[in-house]
């Protein structure tokens, strides 16, 4: 008795539990419209913001688990507020709109002058956008940028996210960050933000290549091919574009930072010699001084490398020489840290390094000082840069095969 | 009509006509019913015959072969058995020719019937392993039905019982169910005396104590409990017994029934006994200290108390070398995972959980998924009962018909399903990894078991997902952790935690590092193997070369 009791009771339980919540949260999945890219600009005209989603839309040909054939939709809405504009949204997708496989946030031109504090704020605070999606900021409007076909994976924030990637590990010449450290630094006094640029152009078609063949199956006019790419960065001061960096600039401040991947290279040619070394590992380390009430930064780059062209009379087998070319490599890469630093301090004032953030570590009474007028400080900030660059491999042949004619 | 004229009897005749007429009349009474509890013999063959007859009334396998005892001596005897369970051979070229011809009086130094013939028959004419005296017509008739010759001779209220069963019997084969690589290929059969011997075969020692019982009003199934004594903790062997005494049912057809009627938890979906074909198996079990069922009639024996990780283990495992039988066993965990929660998985991250799928992975599905009519939970339920019935119609059905409708059910049924959008290729991959996690259990009622707790997980899942989910794992967990079987927690060694016995769980140790018997079986007589005897190249043999 006692015990059918119990299992009735439960039954009852189990039954109440299943009716009453009604599957709360249930998403199946080909309700699903899924977000892959959102991108934010502001319209100037009217004074609202625009925001384009690509959607997703994986379509079953074949048969198969056919993962390639994505169609993605670029879905476009306006408003004052980015809420009213992603709800906006609606009126024109029919999917549920979902955006926790959204990887990528790219801010237009417009809006990132305008200021990227309040589009970050609509960002930080949706539970769906994860934390590691990228930011970038675009040189064009966002309409033009998302004109960009993926030549190489199946949607386009596959192929952004790829490009990062590659410029991470391989070539260093590009510094996006996730809207974690945009946050981070929107939120410091003592650090200014950059990330990375996104840009497209029409490539010159070349006569043969696998440019023309992948994009036979897609029947695209050949005005729309558009390359997408990622190259130099945005600086932000205060969360507003002042400016850009080119690729030098870029990869010079990632030697200040100290952000230098293996698979970077640094050049050196003059009329005698051509090297290009490939980066091996890098080491950054960033001190201030205060001397009479003058700041001062220490800067030693320590840089090990790999010999990937040379072209030289230099014997590579004999210690003075390697070490001439080291010297030659290292005065390389301090050019290029001048250029940057010259660049933040004299141009767009955007403390971009962090040196208020290094000032505040190490003198933090100082800084209490200074901070309020860190604006016209920062410009006159001297850096001494040490490099030190190691030559740690020649390659698979020491002495070059060629003289420099 | 003419009126015959009698002539007037004679008292001879009387006398027998009044026989006659008492038989007669005791026909008739045995035919109203009969009473068979404390019925002594009589000392008239024909009397007790009739009483046999009235029994057996209708019985038509009863067989009766009057005789006469000796050749000179006419005393009347009769030989009653049921036809086909004892060696007619026997019976004719032994028994009948004994008594029929062999005996003369000239070979004994008195006259027959000046003897005690039922003291002599067994001491001095029969060859007979086992002779019974019988007094009692109920002993007799249980006799009878297990394969005795019962001899009754006028003049005795005795009968003499002779055991010479013969029973058809499959003859040792393979185990169908419990298939190894390597390992013994005999199973048992459904003889409980061959299966006895079996088992004997491989415990030679009189520790082995085989209990045995009779079971079922109707049936009257012998049961053997079989242990070790002093390994198996008399407790446990106390309990066992006193459990299979208390069945009183009418008919025992297979071992399954006792157990049903002596597990701890009757409505736990997990198993708390198992059973075995295979005599190394039983041997082993009994050698851990745990205790075995046979039953007559079936090849499935019960050994119990059996734990979780039982259920997980093959007989393989010990003959295999370690490193093999450690990493089935952990794939067998693995499998009772999957074959559990794979479904459930799927339903709860497809429909819940979208943000934990790559994204790659999640737009193959969505792919995959597209045109699919059904919510995820419904499409699973479709692929599992098909899979079930699939199952079953190939258990069911001819072995040359299974085959073929394993292929079209699977094949063309599966094939044709996807293409036509009912069911995604997603759903069909998860539950083909689940139908083949499920058949990677070795025990095939506790893989029954987990394939019906599947469905209700697939039921939370599609209603709360991955909480759900949880829910069902705890609640599990929770009434593994309460289980118990025949006093031994039903998760141990696991929990409580037996760090000897866990060394023959998810794992297998090498041999010569299991030390003990599990001590959560064997209280007493621990030791297994001497310590420090791991193998090694003899020393000092680099040196000599």
């Amino acid at each position: 008795m006692k015990m059918s009791r119990r299992f009735v009771s439960l039954f009852l339980l189990l039954i109440m539990l299943f009716s009453l919540t009604a599957c709360a949260g249930k998403r199946e999945m080909d309700e699903l419209g899924i977000v892959g890219l959102t991108a934010v600009d502001w319209d100037p005209k009217d004074q609202k913001y625009e925001i384009i989603v690509q959607v997703m839309v994986p379509s079953k040909a074949g048969g198969g688990m056919g993962g390639s054939n994505i169609q993605s939709w670029n879905a476009t809405a306006h408003g004052r507020t980015l809420m009213r504009a992603s709800k906006n949204l609606r009126s024109v997708v029919s999917k549920k709109l979902v955006w926790f496989h959204n990887n990528l946030i790219i801010i237009g031109e417009q809006a990132a002058k305008r200021g990227l504090k309040d589009i970050m704020d609509f960002f930080a605070r949706n539970k769906e956008i994860r934390y590691n999606s990228w930011v970038l900021i675009s040189e064009f409007p966002i309409k033009e940028t998302l004109e960009a076909n993926p030549r190489f994976e199946g949607s386009l924030p596959a192929e952004i996210a790829g490009l990062i990637e590659n410029n991470q590990s391989d070539w260093s010449e590009s510094y996006a960050i996730n809207l974690k450290d945009m946050l981070i630094r929107l939120a410091d006094d003592d650090f200014d933000e950059i990330t990375g640029r996104i840009t497209n152009y029409k490539p010159e078609l070349t006569p043969e290549g696998t440019y023309e063949q992948l994009d036979l199956t897609k029947n695209i006019p050949e005005d729309l091919r558009d390359v997408i790419s990622l190259s130099g960065d945005a600086v932000l001061k205060d969360g507003k574009l002042v400016g850009w960096l080119d690729r030098v600039e870029s990869k010079g401040y990632l030697f200040i930072v100290g952000e230098v991947e293996g698979g970077a290279i640094v050049e050196y040619s003059n009329r005698k010699d051509k090297f290009s070394a490939e980066i091996l590992s890098n080491h950054s380390k960033l001190k201030p001084e205060i001397k009479d009430g003058k700041i001062n930064f220490k800067l030693e780059v320590k840089t090990d490398v790999a010999i990937t062209e040379a072209i030289t009379d230099l014997d590579l087998t004999k210690t003075e020489d390697i070490e001439k070319l080291q010297k030659n490599l290292a005065k390389e890469i301090e050019k290029e840290m001048e250029t940057t630093l010259w660049r933040a301090q004299q141009d767009y004032n955007a403390d971009i390094f962090g040196y208020g953030n290094a000032i505040y570590r190490s003198y933090p009474k100082k800084w209490e000082e200074i901070k309020d007028d860190w604006d016209q400080i920062f410009p006159t900030v001297t850096t001494d840069i040490k490099v030190k660059v190691t030559v740690k491999r020649l390659g698979m042949i020491s002495q070059p095969i060629t003289k420099p004619e | 009509m003419s009126k015959k004229i009698k002539r007037p009897l004679t008292i001879e005749e009387k006398k027998q006509k009044g026989a006659e007429k008492n038989l007669k009349a005791l026909e008739e009474q045995y035919k109203k019913g009969i009473d068979i509890n404390n019925v002594k013999l009589k000392s008239s063959l024909e009397e007790n015959l009739i009483y046999i007859q009235g029994i057996f009334n209708k019985v038509g396998d009863m067989n009766i072969r009057r005789f006469i005892l000796g050749d000179e001596l006419k005393l009347n005897a009769a030989l009653v058995y049921i036809e086909g369970i004892i060696n007619k051979q026997f019976v004719n070229d032994t028994i009948l020719r004994e008594l029929m011809m062999v005996i003369r009086n000239e070979d004994l130094k008195q006259p027959l019937h000046n003897q005690d013939l039922i003291e002599l028959i067994p001491n001095n004419l029969l060859s007979i392993a086992v002779v019974e005296r019988l007094e009692e017509f109920s002993k007799m008739i249980d006799n009878l039905f297990t394969g005795h010759v019962v001899l009754l001779i006028d003049g005795y209220a005795e009968a003499l019982s002779f055991p010479i069963p013969a029973r058809e019997s499959r003859s040792v084969a393979e185990p169908e169910t419990e298939a190894v690589v390597r390992g013994p290929r005999e199973g048992f059969v459904e003889n409980i005396d061959v299966n006895i011997s079996l088992l004997r075969g491989r415990i030679k020692t009189p520790d082995l104590k085989l209990e045995s019982l009779r079971l079922g009003r109707v049936s009257k199934t012998a049961i053997v409990v079989a242990y070790i004594e002093g390994v198996a903790p008399d407790d446990l062997v106390a309990e066992v017994m006193s459990r299979v005494k208390r069945i009183d049912i009418d008919m025992v057809n297979e071992s399954g029934i006792i157990e049903q009627l002596i597990e701890d938890e009757p409505f736990s979906p997990f198993p708390q006994i198992s059973n075995t074909e295979r005599p190394d198996g039983a041997a082993s079990s009994l050698n851990e200290g745990r205790v075995a069922i046979f039953v007559d009639g079936t090849p499935f024996v019960l050994v119990l108390p059996s734990v979780f990780i039982h259920f997980l283990q093959s007989n393989e495992d010990y003959y295999q070398r370690f490193f093999f039988a450690s990493f089935m066993r952990l794939l067998r965990f693995g499998a009772f995972l999957v074959a559990l929660l794979a479904p459930s998985v799927y339903i709860a991250i497809t429909t819940f959980h979208q943000e934990m799928i790559p994204t790659k992975l999640l737009l193959s599905i969505v792919a995959s998924r597209a045109g699919v009519p059904f919510p995820a939970l419904v499409e699973a339920l479709i692929m599992e009962i098909a899979f079930e019935a699939l199952r079953e119609a190939g258990v069911r059905l001819p072995k040359t018909v299974g085959q073929a409708v394993s292929i079209v059910g699977a094949l063309v049924v599966g094939e044709a399903a996807v293409q036509a959008g009912l069911v995604s290729q997603a759903m069909v991959i998860v539950v083909a990894l689940t139908g083949i996690a499920s058949f990677m259990i070795p025990a095939y009622n506790f893989a029954l078991g987990v394939r019906l707790i599947r469905f209700g997980v697939m039921f939370l899942a599609a209603s709360w997902g991955m909480f759900g989910i949880t829910f069902a794992v705890l609640a599990l967990l929770i009434h593994l952790c309460s289980l118990r079987t025949f006093g031994i927690p039903y998760l141990s060694p696991i929990t409580p935690t037996d760090w000897e016995a866990l060394k023959d769980s998810f794992i297998r140790v090498p041999e010569w590092f299991k030390n003990n018997r599990p001590p959560y079986l064997v209280k007493n007589d621990n030791q297994r193997i001497r310590s420090n005897i791991k193998p090694s190249p003899a020393k000092g043999d680099d040196e000599n070369e």
